[in-house]
Formats: C-alpha cells, structure tokens, sequence
C-alpha cells in the first residue's frame, strides 16, 4: 500500500482520502455494542474512528499484558477486526501518554514508584502534572530503562496485532499517533524542568553536536569548561550583557530537541514493530505552535502532525491563528483532537460553540478533523452517539450535516488563497520564552486563556537581558500587532515561523517577519534570498546587527537604514506608540516606513513599536497603512469586509470560488464585501443570492459563519 | 475522599452543562457599578525592581512606583487598588516545588491539593504579599479533619442525588456515590434515560429504586424547583424561603439524614444574617 501526502491532503494508493473521524474508546464501550455503534458513526459519514491503546489498562502486572484474554473489552484484535469489517479505517494512538481524561494520562503506576525514572525540577523535585483526579510525577522520555519500558508495552501490542499486518489494507489501522501532545506537558517554561541525569546528558550531547568542540561552546558561553560533563544547564534568566543571552537561548532551544528527541524514540519504535510504510503523525495540545514546539524539525522524521483543540465560541482569534499556523506550515494540516462533547470538569461546549468553531477551523485551513469524542464514554459528556449506542439527535444531525456539505460542497479538493505570511521569529520566541513570569507558568499555557484576547506581553517581563531594549515583550506586542493589523484590513494572511524553508515562502507574495537587534544568520539569508527571487520582505523596527551568537552579522542590516530620529510615546495613526522610528530619504518629510528594490523583490522597512493591541478594533487605524503596504507587493485586496471585526476567507477550487463570511462577535452585523471580480455568489446552505455589486451586502448572526459559493 | 479510579458517567449533555452553568445562574443580579470587578493590582517584583505590574480586572499592564513589599498599602492608595498582590518572581515555583516534595501519586487528590496549600502557607509573607495583609500566617486546616467532617455528614453507602425541576420535569441532575470515604461514583439521571424525565408523582422513588438496583447503596435525594431554587439564591430572607421551600413540597427530599436538615438551616440562617448585615 502507498501512502503519500500531496497539496495537504492524504493520499492511500493515489486516492485522497476524506480525513474525517471520531474517537471511539473501546476498552470503555461493551463489545457488544462496538459494531452498533460503528454503524451509527458510519451513519454520519465518517469512514475513520481514532482509539487511544492505553498501556496502563492492557498491563496487568508488571511487564504482563490481557489483550482481551480475560476481560473481553480489552480485545483489541477483535475490536481492530470488527472496525475492518465495518469498512471502518482507524487512527491507532497507541502513547505512552494518553491522557483520555484517565487517571495517570495512561502510564502504569509501577513507572511512578521508580523514582530513577522521573523528570526533575530545577531545585530536584520530581516534576509534577496537577490533573484530577490524581497528580502524578512526569517520566523523563530518554531514561533508556523508561524507554525500554515503553518498548517492551509496544511489542506486546504488536503481537497482540499482528505488526504490520494490522496495516491497512490488511487491517484498518492507516496511521500510528507517536505519543501524545508532547509538550513538556505544558510546563514549557525552560527554567522549569528537566533537569534529570538523562535531559542534562542530552543536553550535553546538542551541545556538542551544534558546536563541534568545547573551545567553541566556551567562546559562545562566555564559558570556561574543561570538558562536556562540566556542561551545566542555566537554572533561571541570568543575563546582564548580550553575549550572556546565546546561553539562554541555547537552553531555550534544547527544549525543542527535547521534545523532538521524546516523539522520534517513540516513533521509531513503532516504526520498528509496524513497519516504514505506515504513517507515523503527531499532535500539539496548543493552538499557536509556539518554541518549544517544532512543527517544521518534527517533520524530519513524522509523516504528519497537527493540533488539538477545545474552544468555546469567544476563543475565536486564539484558535484561528492556531489554524492559519498549522495549515501554512504543516505537511498535513489536521486537528487531531477537535472538541465534541465535553471533559467532566471543563466549562460545558454548547452545540452552538460546535457548529461555530468547526466551521471555524475549516475556513482558516484546517484539512482534516478527528472529533474527541464521536463517541460518550466514562469522563465525557456530550457526544453525539452515547455509552449505550443511543444517538443524541442534535448532534448527530449537525455532524451528519457537516460532512453531508463538505463533500458536496467539494471543500476537501479546494486551498485557501492567502498572499501574506506572517512569521513569528523563533528567537525572538525562545526569549519570550526564557523572559515569561511566574514559571511553571509558560508561554503556551496562556492560550487555554484566549491569549490573543489579552495584551500579548502581560506574562512576559519588560527586562532588556542585556541587549538595548526588552526584546521579548517589545517583539510579543508587535507580533500581536501585525497580526491585529492584517486582520483589520481584511488582509487574507496566514501564520508561519522562521523555521519555514524557502520553499514555502515562496509561496507567498508578502512575508513579515519582526526584526530586533540580532537573528539567526541563516534565517536572515533566507529571507533575504526570498526578496531576491520577487518576494516582498517586511521587516522592522531594527535592523539585525547581530547574529543568534550575538556576533556582529548584517545581512539584512547593511541593506536597512538608521534611523533619522527615534520618537517615544508618540502618536501614529492617531493611536499612541510606545516608539516610532523615522526615516530620511525619498519623500519629503521622514517616515517611519520605505521601502527599496532587493533584486526582483522588495525590502519594506517598517519602525513601529506599538504598544499592546488586543482586537482588530484596537488596529483599525492602521488598516489603511497595512492596504499601502500590501498594494506595494502587488497585492490587490480581495474581498474585503467593510466592518474590521468580520473574518473573511477565500478558497478556489476548479471552476470554484468559496467565501467563508465570519461573524465572531456577540452582536449581529450587517457588512459590505468589497468584490471586483464580477462573480455571483449564492449562501451554500440556504440558497439565498448575492448580488454580484461591489461592495455586497451580508448580514451575520453573532457567532455565525456563512459559506458562499459562486453561482455554476 | 476521592475514589482513584472514580467512575463518572452520563453526566448528560444539556443536563450538565446546565449544571456547570448553575452557580453563576443563582448569583445575584448586579447592575451599573457593581457589575464590574473589585479593582486589583498584581505586582510581580524582583527585589526592588518590578518585572510586570498587571490590572487584574482590566487585564492591562499598568506602570507603578514601586516601594517594596513594605509599603504596599501606600501602593494602594496612590494607584487606587483596594486590593494588591505582590508576588516575588519564583513565589510560584516555589509553592510547586514544596507541593512536587511532598507529594506522593498514591495520595488523595484532596490531600494532593492541601499540598499546594501548604506550599502558598510557606511562601506567605515570604515571597507572597498583600494589602489588606491578612492574616500572619495562613492555616492550614488538616486534611484528616475535613475527611472525619465529611464521614460524619454522609452516611456510608449513599447516593447523593441533587436535582432542579422545571415543572416537575428534570432540568439537571447530579448523582454521587459515597462509600467507606469516598466519593465512588459522579452520575446523572441521565444514566437512567431520564436526563429531562418527569420526577412528578411517584416518579422521584422509582428513579430511586433504578439507581440503587444500578449501582447498590441508598438514595439520599434533595429535589428542587428551578424557580424556587433561584428564590432562594436570591432571596432576602433565604432562611424564610428555604422553610416556604420544605414546607410547600416545592423542595423535595428523600431519606435525607437530620444532620442535612439542620446543616440546611444553620447556612440559609447564616445567609439571611449575612444579607441582613448588608
């Protein structure tokens, strides 16, 4: 069987395959009801269900495990059977974490008792994950007797499945999960944890990897080791020069091949015991991928990875730009978990909040969804199909409804049209990272929050580390303001970070990319690389004069100009700015922008440091300045909302232009779409007609999505 | 006090939402100024340097003159926070890292969490701070004592079912279980199909019935219409309506021990006395 990914979709022997699915738990359902209840999920038009393969449950002392040789629910064989039977493709996610809202997230005890295996704090402290109904110490990925552990569950499970005779054509399995939301559980503050024998011994090894010899590490470090094992991790911010912040960023960055190095032992396990052909995939607990998430280094050895979710209605920007993340820079842009129903203890998912969200994470480019749970069980509540296989009609219908229009619709074979990339710059995050208050309190917990409802550098501290200004909360501000400001001019962008190859940033007429006094040499180069081949590169407010190693480097720089005066607190727009920087040359009087030929391309420099903006209201007045610029690029704006606070979304199919009109407020509008393109639209759902002025007129529900088609 | 491997089932979808959504359903109305939350300032410091000062309800950054965990109250009066937190820049690490000492994962989640507890009671004073300054040091009630207080109000080898009735029919329901010390089982009477059924005439001892024969032990029963329910939130005189409540059989109860009426009682009394008091 050939398994391949092309235009963002999955593709068995040549065929796209429609990636909708629904977790089904079968440890926590009869056997009996397994294929009444396939039957009712088929009944919605899903032809794929996910199950987690809860190591904890299958082993029932230590290193002996039932497979349904005892207790009949834990037949895994005979459930994988009964789904093959049905023509009912499956998604395995077989851990070692797991979660499903199980007490201990699916590891067995025994791994806790082991006090050798565990991960630690700074101060030593076992590590530990405050989740009902039991709080447990986290296990350290690459303790080799941890490793071995996991392996040992794994190849029972094999055996149990038949390896790679589980795979589907064989079997229904047509991708294997490698763990789960691998994320340092969340605790991602690097001054947090690990701190264990094993995280500092790999610690050690990157280092050595990325420096080559010691004499090197000790120059960038400021350091004067004798040897790697004097190599000692940073145990909290300490940096009073530049030259002090490679140290912590170097620290910063191992988390990401902490985390990378966790999900690729487990995946070349069950690569190992399942066979290469299988697609091994991943996910991310948070919507905005932020370090020490790596979607683009993950890649290297993951066929496909995306993201989970939970959103009530009102978290509409923070899952957005999740999604608009995801979809530019994942291979295959899928939300792995995606809300149906409820966990016990979480504020309650109205069927409302389900039919606005998913609707939601479609249009910004979400390509496939498994729903967690398409099924009730233990510890959930509000799924379509209940416990007992008794179907709750509501949401059944909508599901059933849902897919009923995606496919008629043609949305799966469609792409949205987006010109403009937004970048998060890396580093800039890493020191966000390092600089973010109150640890265990981290850069990615904020989202569960609706971070991009509140000032982006509320958790971030104002210090400076040592370079001329407080980079981190300045750059979390002016991330946080181009994307408000995009959104406000109706701007069609998505979100990526400096890890996007020049590929992929060639498939963008406009990339913006904030940029402070030092950047990694080989980022500037590429984004460099991408002006001189047509692209129109946005940078600022300074020019980059460092490079990661706080060593002088000025690729972007030489071609940027100094500033003629540095204004605070001064007023652009008629908003005020914590600083506007202005230029001398081509008009009259200085700007805080220009903009110079860098071969077929553009160089924008914009000198703007805006204090914090928390909704598109907030950057309206700058809209204006974000139409100039994209006009600039030889972008023309398309379909464009008269109101900043309606979402707008472009996919072309063959012969096909579809408008996604998003109303995320609590209040109902009533807005005009700019239009040039002489089409004709008709609302998919209702039929209701559009005439085919400029601009046309739209009214919207709170909390509503309309999806528009042009007229065949 | 928590069962380990705690069985929570049907919890129903629009019954436990509605649930969830009840206690901000029974709080009282509030108009103009009242609406808004008390004002508060978070300073997260360093020595005498402040890293972030945050206006909690507005959730905005603010810049303060800051003076030192000493002069807190000065901080309050010229800034206009009748509330300030001060919090040292590991103050929370360090509560985790008295908690992750401490902790064992064979533990009760309620002792679990008493960890934490004792961590912040450690830290009081030391790297946590506030004005009005509370009390010198934070006590810590033993985790033994709230286990015995909760023996000696449920009776073993009960189910606990709490249920709001609009017109007789269920509008949520929450059912636990209780046994030798701990809570076994979170339920609904969805589990019985009954998640919007009639509890009117008979029907409240049937579901009764079915749920002890489904999960054994005896049904302690409180059921309530929604209508009353809400009179009593918000009443002026909730030990008086309470009374309207038991008295008019708009409040339904069965096998409910004595200790729960008078437990009922002494909090609607000391409501009312608090309601008279403002």
């Amino acid at each position: 069987m050939d398994y391949s990914i092309k235009n963002q979709r999955l593709l068995i022997d040549g065929q796209p395959l429609s990636f909708f699915s629904g977790s089904f738990q079968y440890w926590r359902i009869e056997p009996q009801l397994w294929g009444p209840i396939l039957e009712s999920v088929k009944g919605m038009g899903f032809g794929i269900i996910e199950t987690y393969m809860p190591w904890s449950v299958h082993e029932v002392s230590p290193c002996e495990f039932d497979f349904g040789s005892t207790d009949a629910r834990l037949d895994l064989k005979r459930f994988l059977d009964t789904c093959h039977d049905a023509g009912v493709k499956v998604l395995a996610r077989p851990g070692p974490h797991i979660n499903a809202e199980m007490t201990y997230f699916g590891y067995p005890e025994r791994i806790f008792a082991d006090e050798d295996l565990l991960a630690r704090c700074a101060d030593g402290s076992a590590v530990v994950l405050p989740a009902p109904p039991r709080m447990f110490p986290l296990p350290c990925y690459h303790h080799p007797r941890f490793q071995a552990q996991v392996r040992t569950y794994f190849e029972a499970l094999a055996q149990a499945l038949g390896g790679p005779g589980a795979i589907y054509p064989n079997g229904p399995i047509i991708a294997i999960q490698a763990d789960n939301e691998c994320s340092k559980f969340m605790r991602t503050n690097p001054f947090d944890w690990d701190y264990s024998e094993h995280a500092i011994a790999l610690y050690r090894a990157w280092l050595h990897e990325k420096y080559g010899d010691l004499e090197q590490l000790n120059k960038v470090h400021r350091s004067s080791h004798s040897s790697w094992q004097m190599v000692d991790p940073p145990r909290r911010v300490q940096a009073s020069v530049a030259a002090d912040v490679p140290r912590l960023l170097d620290w910063t960055q191992f988390g990401e091949h902490y985390i990378n190095e966790s999900v690729r032992s487990v995946a070349t396990m069950l690569r190992d015991l399942f066979g290469d052909d299988v697609p091994v995939f991943h996910n991310y607990p948070v919507t905005l991928p932020v370090p020490p998430l790596d979607l683009i280094g993950a890649e290297e050895f993951l066929d496909f990875q995306g993201i989970d979710s939970y959103p009530q209605k009102t978290a509409y920007h923070t899952v957005r730009a999740g999604v608009k993340y995801t979809s530019a820079m994942s291979r295959l842009p899928v939300m792995v978990e995606f809300s149906s129903g409820s966990i016990y203890y979480a504020l309650p998912l109205t069927l409302d909040d389900q039919m606005f969200t998913t609707w939601a994470i479609l249009m910004h480019g979400i390509k496939g969804v498994n729903f967690y749970m398409i099924v009730e069980r233990e510890r959930w509540y509000g799924s379509p199909v209940k416990r007992d296989g008794a179907i709750r009609q509501k949401h059944y219908d909508f599901f059933k409804d849902l897919l009923s229009d995606i496919r008629a619709w043609g949305l799966e074979g469609m792409s949205c049209e987006r010109p403009v990339l937004l970048l998060a710059n890396r580093e800039y995050e890493r020191l966000a990272g390092a600089a973010t208050l109150l640890s265990p309190n981290s850069r990615i917990i904020p989202q569960f929050a609706g971070a991009l409802e509140m000032p982006a550098d509320i958790l971030i501290s104002d210090e400076s580390h040592g370079l001329s200004e407080p980079v981190a909360s300045r750059y979390a501000r002016l991330f946080a303001f181009w994307y408000w400001a995009l959104t406000s001019a109706g701007a069609h962008f998505a979100v990526g970070d400096t890890s996007a190859t020049a590929d992929l940033l060639s498939d963008y007429s406009m990339v913006i990319v904030p940029t402070f006094e030092f950047m990694d040499r080989a980022v500037q180069q590429t984004l460099l690389d991408y002006a001189s081949a047509g692209g129109t590169l946005v940078v600022g407010p300074r020019a980059p004069e460092m490079d990661e190693r706080m060593e002088p480097c000025n690729v972007l720089g030489s071609l940027m100009h100094a500033p003629e005066e540095t204004r605070s607190k001064a007023e652009v727009f008629g908003v005020e700015v914590e600083e506007v920087v202005l230029f001398g040359g081509q008009e009259d009087s200085p700007s805080f922008t220009y903009r110079h030929r860098h071969g077929s391309g553009w160089l924008v420099h914009v000198g703007l440091v805006p204090f914090a903006m928390c909704s598109a209201l907030d950057a309206e007045p700058f809209a204006p300045m974000v139409d100039t610029l994209l006009r600039t690029g030889g972008i023309e704006p398309f379909f464009v909302p008269s109101d900043c606070n309606v979402d707008v979304a472009v996919w072309r199919g063959v012969g096909r232009t579809v408008l996604f009109v998003a109303n995320p407020t609590d209040e109902a509008v009533h807005t005009g779409i700019s239009h040039t393109g002489g089409l004709q639209f008709e609302d998919l759902k209702t039929g209701q007609s559009f005439e085919a002025a400029d601009p046309f007129e739209i009214g919207l529900e709170p909390y509503t999505i309309k999806v528009l088609g042009t007229k065949r | 006090m928590i069962r380990k491997d705690i069985t929570i089932i049907d919890l129903g979808a629009d019954n436990w939402s509605r649930l969830m959504r009840l206690p901000k359903e029974l709080a009282p109305p509030r108009d103009g100024d009242e609406k808004a939350m008390p004002r508060a300032l978070l300073v997260i410091y360093r020595g005498l340097r402040v890293l972030r000062a945050i206006d909690i309800a507005e959730r905005r950054t603010v810049e303060v003159e800051w003076l030192g965990v000493s002069r807190l109250e000065e901080l309050s009066s010229r800034m206009g926070y009748p509330l300030v937190i001060a919090l040292e820049e590991t103050s929370l690490a360090r509560v985790f890292e008295h908690a992750q000492r401490d902790l064992d994962f064979r533990d009760d989640m309620g002792y679990q969490w008493a960890g934490f507890l004792r961590g912040a009671a450690r830290e009081w004073r030391r790297t946590i701070f506030t004005y009005p300054g509370g009390p010198s040091r934070i006590p810590v009630v033993p985790f033994g004592v709230v286990e015995s207080v909760i023996r000696s109000l449920i009776p073993n080898n009960s189910l606990l079912l709490f249920a709001v009735t609009e017109r007789g029919h269920v509008w949520t329901s929450a059912v636990l279980g209780y046994r030798d010390g701990d809570f076994w089982l979170l339920t609904s009477l969805d589990t019985l199909g009954m998640e919007e059924g009639d509890l009117g005439g008979g029907a409240l001892e049937v579901a009764a019935e079915s749920l002890s024969s489904k999960f054994g032990g005896k049904v302690r029963a409180v059921v309530v219409e929604r209508s009353e329910l809400e009179r009593i939130g918000r009443s002026r005189f909730p030990l008086a309506d309470l009374y309207w409540a038991l008295n008019s059989g708009d409040m339904r109860r069965l096998n409910v021990p004595k200790r729960w009426k008078v437990l009922m009682f002494a909090s609607a009394l000391a409501a009312t006395l608090k309601k008279r008091v403002e």
